[in-house]
C-alpha cells in the first residue's frame, strides 16, 4: 500500500500511481496464472460449435510418414469415421529381418490417424487378435469412458468384437495411440501408432515439410522370428516408424524448407535423445501443446521420454546428407550381443591356427572394435542383419538401429523420391591430406609433429603377478623380477597431472620433474 | 625136456607181447582235430610248435604280422601262434595221447625167481621160477581203450575250447584297447580345446581385459583336466599290457601298433534266430562234457563187467627141488569176491555218470541263458550306438555350426564356441565307448554260442565218434 498524502500528490506519487495503473492495465490484458496453465492447451476453436471435418490441403498439410501411411477416413453425417483392425502382422524391420508382430490394419506401427482440431471422430476398432484389447488415445482430451484403459474406462474388446470410440477433438498437436490391455505384451509386440491433430485455421505458417516419426524398441534375438515382449532391459532392435537402418526411409527436404519433425516415443523402457546433425532446431511442441515462442528450447538433441512427443522445427538452410539418430550408442546398432568377452587390444598370435583344427570357421574378431565387422561377409544366422549398417557413398556406414538421414537438396525433383547421395561441392569434404598440404602446414604424417601430453602406458598391474607357476607358458621363476615391472614415473611439483616416464622439465611451467613415489 | 616149458613160457610171453602190439606215442597226436575244431569256430590257424624247422616259419609269420597295424583277426592269429601258454595247453594232447596208448598196453608179465639153500641138510639149491600175467587185461583191453579214447576226445575238445576262449579273450582285449586309445585321442583334443580357451584368456589378460581371478580360474580348470587325462593314459597302458601278454610279446615287440579306429557298426545286426540251437551244437565245453559222459558210461560198463573179477592172474612156475628135479606147472590166482563184489566201484561209476549227465543239462540251460543275455546286450548296445551316431552326434554338430554363426554375428564369444566344441567331442567319446561296448558284446555273444556266427564261417561238428578215432589210430600204429 503506497502511502498517499491526500492533501498533497507529489510528482513521485503521481509516477508511482501511473506505474500502478499501467501495471494493472497490463495485467488485465495478460491472463491470470490459472489461465496461463491452460494457454498451452488452449484450443483455437469454440468447444460449443460444431465444425465441418477438416480436409487435407484446404485445412492442413498432411504429414509425411517415412515407411508409414495415414489411415483414410470416410465422413458420415459430418463425423470422420475411421476403422482400425487389431491383428497379427508379419513385419519387415529391414531387408533380411522379419518378425511376427501385432499391429493395425496390416502394418506395424498402426497407421497415423490424422485429423483437425474441432473434428468429431468415430473410430471403430475390430479385434482380430486371439486375446482382448483396447485402444487408448494418448494425450487426447476426451470423456473418461472413451479413454481406452481396459477394465477402467471400458470393457475390453473380446476377440472378434468391434467397439466404437467417438469424441470431439478439442486440441491440436502430436499424440499417440496404443493398446491399454496387457500393455507390456501388446505394446511390446507393436500395437502403437501416432495421432496427429492439426490446428484449425493455423495461425502459424504451415511448415513446408511436416514429418511424423514414432520411436520404439524391441528384443528380437537373431535367428528368431518374433519379438520378445517380456524383455525389460536388453533391447537390441531400435526403430523409427518400426524400421531399423538401413531400412529407414530418408527425410527429404528442399534447401530453404521450413521443416517440422514430430517425434513420439512408445518404447517400453528407454528415453531417446534424438540428435540431428548440421542444424540447431527449436523444440516447439510437446504432447501437451504448443510452446510459446519465447519458451522454445534451442537444441541439437531433443530428449523424447517414454510416453512423450516432442516436435522440433528448423529452416533447412544447410544442404547435405545429415544423420539423425538416437545418441545412445547401443541404440544405433542392430541386434548386438552383450555377453561377449571384451576383445579390444587382444593380440591373437597363433590362437587362430590352434583353433582352426577344431573350429574350421573360426577367426578372432573384435580386437579393434566392431567397425570392420560389418562387411566381413561371414555366414551368420538367418533372419538377422549385420550389426552395423549399409554401404554409403564413400564407405560402409557403421550405424544401425534408430538412425535415419535428413537429405537437404537445392534441386529436388520430387519429395517422394530418394535423391541419392549428396554431392559435396569441391573443397567441402574431408580428404586424405596430400604430402604437399602436410608439408605446407608443417604436419608429419606419422603424428610426431602433434603436441602430446606425456603419460606412462597403463599396464595390467604387475604383469609378473599374473604369471602362474603352471607351465602353461613355461615361464621360469627367475623371470618374475618384480622390481622391473613398475617403472619409475616423474611428475611436476606444481602440475600433478603432468606425468613422464623419464626426468625432464614440466611442459607447463618449466620446473624440473621429480620422482613420484 | 624142462626147457620146453621155458620155451613155452617164452613163446606165450611173445604171443602176448605181439598181441599187445608195439604201441608208441605219436607226436602231433590228435592236433589235426583240434586245428579243425578251432579253425571252424574262429577262422584262424593254430600251430603246435614241435621244435622242428616249421617253428621258424611260424616265427617269421608272426614277424610279418607285427610289422604293420594289426586288425582284430591278426591279433588273434598272433596269439594262437605265439602265446606260450597255448603251447603248454597243446601238450595236454600229448599227455592224453600217452594215456590212450597206455590204455592199450597190456600189463607186463612178472618174472620171479627165488633160490634157497639148505642150512646143513642134504641136497642142492631149491630154485623157483615163475612168470605171471594179468589175465583180465586181455578182455578188458578193448573197453579200456574205448574209455581212454573217449577221454582223449574230451581232451581234444577241451584244448580246442581253450583255443576258442583265448581267441575271444584276445578279441575282447583288442577292442578294449582300440576303443580306449581312440577315446584317449579324443580326450586329448578336448584338452587342446580347453588349452586354446586358456590361451585366449591369457591373451585377454595380457591386453588388460579380464581379471587375474578370471584367468586363474580358467587355468585351474585346465590343469585339473590335464591331471584327469593322465589317469586315462595310465588306464590305456594297462589295457595294452593285457593284450601284449595275451599275444605273448615282449622286448622290442611290445611297441606293436593296432588299427586306429574301431570298426564301424555293421549295417545289419546278427540274426537272432536259432542261436541257442547253434550254441548247444557248437560249444566245445558242452561237447567236452558230452564226451566226458560217454567216457563215464564206458567206465561204468567196465566196472560192471569186471566188478566180480577185476584181477585174475595166470602164470607158469617151475620149481627145482633140492633133489634136482624140476616141478613145472601153471598157476592161477583169483580174488574171491566175498567182501567186495565190486558194488562200491559200480555204484561210484554209476553216480559219476549220473552226475555228469545232470551237469551237462545244467550247463545246457546256462548256455541257453547266456546266449539270450548276450543277444539282448548286443541289441541294446547297438541301438544306443545308433542313437549316438545318427541323432546325438549330428545334433552336436548342428550346435557347433549354429554357435559359429552366432559367433560370426558377435552374439556369443569364443569361450561359448569352444564349449560347444568340447561338448561335441565329449559326445563323440561316449559314442566310441558305446561302439567299443558293442564289439565286446559281440565277442561275448560269440563266446556264448561257442564260435563265430553262422554264415561268417562254416562250422563243422566233431562228427567222428571216439571209437572210430581209436580204430584209425590203431591202424596207423601198425606201420
Amino acid at each position: 500500500m503506497i502511502p498517499i498524502d491526500r492533501n498533497h500528490v507529489s510528482r513521485r506519487d503521481a509516477l508511482s500511481l501511473a506505474a500502478l495503473a499501467g501495471g494493472a492495465m497490463l495485467l488485465k490484458n495478460t491472463p491470470s496464472r490459472a489461465e496461463d496453465a491452460t494457454e498451452n492447451r488452449k484450443t483455437e476453436i469454440d468447444v460449443n460449435k460444431t465444425y465441418p471435418p477438416g480436409e487435407p490441403g484446404r485445412d492442413y498439410t498432411p504429414v509425411t510418414i517415412p515407411n508409414g501411411w495415414a489411415l483414410p477416413y470416410t465422413v458420415v453425417d459430418g463425423v470422420k469415421v475411421f476403422h482400425m483392425v487389431a491383428e497379427e502382422v508379419d513385419h519387415e524391420f529391414a531387408p533380411g529381418l522379419r518378425a511376427h508382430c501385432w499391429g493395425y490394419n496390416g502394418s506395424v506401427h498402426g497407421p497415423v490417424i490424422e485429423a483437425v482440431d474441432g473434428d468429431r471422430v468415430r473410430i471403430f476398432v475390430t479385434n482380430k487378435l486371439r486375446t482382448h484389447t483396447t485402444v487408448h488415445w494418448h494425450g487426447i482430451l476426451l470423456p473418461s469412458g472413451m479413454d481406452g484403459v481396459g477394465g477402467l474406462s471400458q470393457k475390453t474388446i473380446a476377440p472378434g468384437e468391434t467397439y466404437v470410440y467417438e469424441f470431439p477433438l478439442r486440441q491440436h498437436g502430436t499424440f499417440m495411440y496404443h493398446s491399454h490391455y496387457d500393455e507390456m505384451t501388446q505394446m511390446g509386440m507393436g500395437m502403437t501408432g501416432l495421432f496427429v491433430i492439426h490446428p484449425r485455421d493455423e495461425q502459424r505458417k504451415r511448415p513446408d515439410r511436416d514429418f511424423a516419426l514414432l520411436l520404439h524398441e524391441w528384443r528380437i534375438d537373431p535367428g528368431t522370428y518374433r519379438p520378445n515382449p517380456n524383455e525389460m532391459t536388453d533391447f537390441n532392435t531400435l526403430t523409427i516408424n518400426a524400421k531399423v537402418f538401413p531400412g529407414t526411409a530418408p527425410l527429404v527436404v528442399k534447401l530453404g524448407d521450413k521443416v517440422r519433425i514430430r517425434i513420439g516415443n512408445l518404447s517400453a523402457m528407454d528415453h531417446h535423445p534424438i540428435h540431428l546433425h548440421g542444424y540447431v532446431f527449436k523444440v516447439t511442441e510437446t504432447d501437451g501443446g504448443q510452446i510459446p515462442e519465447a519458451g522454445q528450447w534451442p537444441e541439437t538433441t531433443v530428449l523424447v521420454s517414454v510416453g512423450s512427443t516432442r516436435t522440433i522445427e528448423f529452416v533447412a538452410d544447410n544442404p547435405g546428407d545429415w544423420a539423425m539418430h538416437c545418441h545412445m550408442t547401443h541404440h544405433v546398432m542392430n541386434q548386438m550381443g552383450h555377453g561377449i568377452p571384451n576383445m579390444i587390444g587382444v593380440k591373437p598370435g597363433d590362437l587362430d591356427e590352434k583353433l582352426r583344427p577344431l573350429l574350421p570357421g573360426y577367426m578372432t574378431m573384435g580386437q579393434d572394435g566392431m567397425g570392420d565387422m560389418a562387411d566381413m561377409g561371414m555366414p551368420t544366422l538367418p533372419n538377422s542383419i549385420p550389426m552395423l549398417g549399409a554401404q554409403g557413398p564413400f564407405d560402409y556406414i557403421t550405424m544401425g538401429g534408430m538412425f535415419t538421414i535428413l537429405k537437404v537438396r537445392e534441386n529436388l525433383a520430387s519429395y517422394d523420391q530418394d535423391p541419392g547421395w549428396y554431392e559435396n561441392p569441391p573443397g567441402t569434404r574431408a580428404l586424405l591430406a596430400s604430402d604437399e598440404v602436410l608439408r605446407q602446414n608443417g604436419i608429419a604424417n606419422d603424428g610426431s609433429s602433434a603436441p602430446r601430453l606425456n603419460t606412462t602406458k597403463v599396464n595390467a598391474p604387475s604383469v609378473a603377478a599374473t604369471q602362474s607357476v603352471v607351465p602353461a607358458r613355461e615361464h621360469d621363476m627367475k623371470d618374475m623380477n618384480m622390481s622391473d615391472s613398475t617403472p619409475q614415473i616423474y611428475t611436476c611439483p606444481m602440475h600433478p597431472e603432468v606425468i613422464s616416464d623419464k626426468p625432464g622439465k614440466c611442459p607447463k611451467c618449466g620446473m624440473k620433474l621429480v620422482k613420484k613415489n | 625136456m624142462r626147457w620146453t616149458f621155458v620155451w613155452k613160457t617164452v613163446v606165450l610171453g611173445g604171443v602176448i607181447i605181439t598181441l599187445a602190439g608195439c604201441a608208441s606215442v605219436k607226436r602231433e597226436a590228435g592236433f589235426g582235430d583240434v586245428r579243425r575244431l578251432a579253425g571252424d569256430r574262429t577262422g584262424q590257424t593254430v600251430r603246435w610248435n614241435q621244435g622242428s624247422s616249421q617253428d621258424d616259419e611260424v616265427a617269421s609269420a608272426v614277424r610279418v604280422l607285427l610289422a604293420k597295424e594289426l586288425t582284430a583277426d591278426e591279433a588273434v592269429q598272433i596269439a594262437l601262434l605265439n602265446n606260450r601258454s597255448m603251447q603248454a595247453t597243446y601238450e595236454e594232447l600229448g599227455i592224453a595221447q600217452a594215456d590212450l596208448v597206455q590204455a592199450g598196453l597190456l600189463t607186463n608179465p612178472i618174472f620171479s625167481i627165488s633160490a634157497r639153500w639148505t642150512d646143513g641138510g642134504p641136497g642142492g639149491t631149491n630154485l623157483e621160477l615163475g612168470i605171471t600175467q594179468q589175465f583180465v587185461d586181455l578182455f578188458a583191453l578193448p573197453l579200456r581203450k574205448k574209455i581212454a579214447a573217449a577221454r582223449f576226445e574230451q581232451t581234444k575238445l577241451r584244448v580246442a575250447g581253450e583255443v576258442v576262449s583265448v581267441a575271444a579273450d584276445v578279441r575282447e582285449a583288442f577292442y578294449r584297447l582300440q576303443g580306449a586309445e581312440q577315446m584317449l585321442e579324443l580326450r586329448r583334443s578336448v584338452l587342446d580345446a580347453a588349452a586354446a580357451g586358456v590361451d585366449a584368456s591369457q591373451r585377454l589378460r595380457d591386453a588388460g581385459n579380464i581379471t587375474d581371478l578370471n584367468l586363474a580360474t580358467e587355468q585351474a580348470t585346465l590343469e585339473q583336466a590335464r591331471i584327469d587325462l593322465s589317469q586315462g593314459e595310465a588306464d590305456v597302458l594297462e589295457d595294452r599290457e593285457h593284450l601284449t601278454s595275451l599275444l605273448g610279446l615282449w622286448g622290442n615287440d611290445v611297441g606293436f601298433k593296432i588299427g586306429q579306429h574301431l570298426p564301424d557298426l555293421p549295417a545289419t545286426d546278427v540274426p537272432n534266430e536259432g542261436l541257442e540251437a547253434i550254441a548247444l551244437r557248437q560249444r566245445l565245453d558242452l561237447l567236452s562234457m558230452q564226451a566226458q559222459t560217454k567216457s563215464l558210461a564206458q567206465s561204468l560198463g567196465l566196472a560192471k563187467k569186471f566188478a566180480l573179477l577185476p584181477d585174475v592172474q595166470i602164470g607158469v612156475d617151475s620149481e627145482r627141488e633140492p633133489d634136482g628135479s624140476w616141478m613145472t606147472g601153471p598157476n592161477l590166482s583169483v580174488p574171491i569176491p566175498i567182501f567186495d563184489a565190486g558194488q562200491a566201484a559200480t555204484g561210484k561209476a554209476r553216480a559219476e555218470l549220473r552226475q555228469s549227465q545232470h551237469a551237462y543239462y545244467a550247463k545246457a540251460v546256462t548256455v541257453r541263458s547266456q546266449v539270450r543275455a548276450a543277444v539282448n546286450r548286443l541289441s541294446i548296445t547297438r541301438r544306443r550306438a545308433i542313437q549316438y551316431r545318427d541323432v546325438l552326434l549330428p545334433l552336436r554338430q548342428r550346435i557347433v555350426d549354429q554357435t559359429q554363426l552366432q559367433y560370426n554375428g558377435m552374439l556369443t564369444g569364443v569361450f561359448q564356441l569352444l564349449q560347444a566344441k568340447r561338448d561335441q567331442i565329449e559326445t563323440g567319446t561316449q559314442y566310441l565307448s558305446t561302439l567299443r561296448d558293442y564289439w565286446i558284446a559281440r565277442v561275448d555273444l560269440e563266446r556264448a554260442i561257442g564260435g563265430n556266427f553262422p554264415g561268417a564261417m562254416p562250422v563243422t561238428q566233431p562228427t567222428a565218434r571216439p571209437s572210430d578215432e581209436v580204430a584209425q589210430s590203431a591202424e596207423h600204429q601198425h606201420h
